[in-house]
């Protein structure tokens, strides 16, 4: 394990934990090389074997990574940018979620951008400066890009209107927007398993673009 | 059915059901219950065939249905 310098420690204290004791992170090394890591008490740091969608999973010790060679030969003067995973665990386990309504409350990432598929171009759920009504319904840009029409979103996201989805809004909140994720249940005789997450305080002003479309 | 502004911005002040619906049961004047009515955007309204001649008047409460 690698000890983290006092301002890198306080830089984490500032940031919220991924779960009882720890935060994972993702360090950036002289030479821009990216890493997972799992950081204890802000100030212990590991490197992680694992993604973070395979430590949530283990749920477990597996997480506590081996002692790599790496961090011998490493200190804290050479990690020049740590960046809080905002708890990842919850955003990883969308396989393991049923609807995002049972799900508990996650957090936004950094420049994460969510869709908004819907068959109006005057989505009312859309403010008019531009933000979330607290309550919407929305899927990741990851998600969003197996939708190509816009029959796909109502099959994918189990919508009951039988017209099709063809506006899309793309959503930018801040980062630590509270959110839940969770994946479709199949309802309205559709089949649903796209990812949906719920803004649950809505988006601030100037988070939504759009709509873009799709054909039918 | 097309709700007024007046139920809309109601319904808007509510959380979605899934992506641009909401599930509701509507009470009306009469006491009648229509269950599990969904309303698209929370204007329009899709109520079963029997109630095709309701008015929006008839409408006393819409209560948002727990999944």
């Amino acid at each position: 394990m690698i000890r983290l310098s006092k301002s890198q420690s306080e830089y984490l204290l500032s940031r919220p934990e991924s779960g009882m004791g720890f935060q994972l992170v993702e360090a950036t090394l002289r030479g821009n090389n990216k890493h997972d890591c799992i950081i204890f008490n802000a100030d212990m740091l590991s490197f992680l074997n694992e993604d973070f969608d395979a430590i949530y999973k283990s749920a477990s010790r597996r997480y506590l990574a081996e002692f790599s060679d790496l961090e011998k030969s490493l200190s804290s003067d050479d990690i020049i940018r740590l960046e809080v995973v905002t708890p990842l665990y919850k955003a990883a386990s969308f396989s393991e979620c049923t609807g995002a309504d049972k799900a508990p409350i996650a957090y936004s990432r950094k420049y994460e951008i969510f869709k908004r598929f819907s068959a109006f171009a005057n989505d009312r759920r859309v403010t008019p400066d531009k933000g979330l009504l607290p309550g919407t319904y929305a899927t990741t840009e990851d998600d969003a890009s197996y939708v190509n029409r816009g029959m796909d979103a109502v099959a994918r996201y189990a919508l009951p209107d039988s017209r099709p989805a063809i506006y899309i809004f793309t959503i930018r909140p801040p980062e630590y927007t509270e959110i839940r994720r969770g994946v479709v249940e199949p309802a309205n005789g559709q089949r649903g398993g796209g990812k949906e997450v719920i803004f649950v305080k809505g988006s601030p002003a100037n988070t939504v673009t759009g709509p873009s479309t799709i054909p039918s | 059915m097309k709700l007024s502004a007046k139920w809309t911005k109601y319904l808007l002040a509510l959380p979605e059901s899934g992506m641009g619906y909401q599930k509701v049961d509507i009470v009306l004047s009469n006491g009648q219950i229509i269950n599990d009515v969904i309303v698209h955007n929370a204007e329009e309204i899709e109520l079963p065939e029997a109630f095709n001649d309701m008015k929006e008047s008839e409408i006393y409460k819409i209560k948002l249905r727990i999944k």
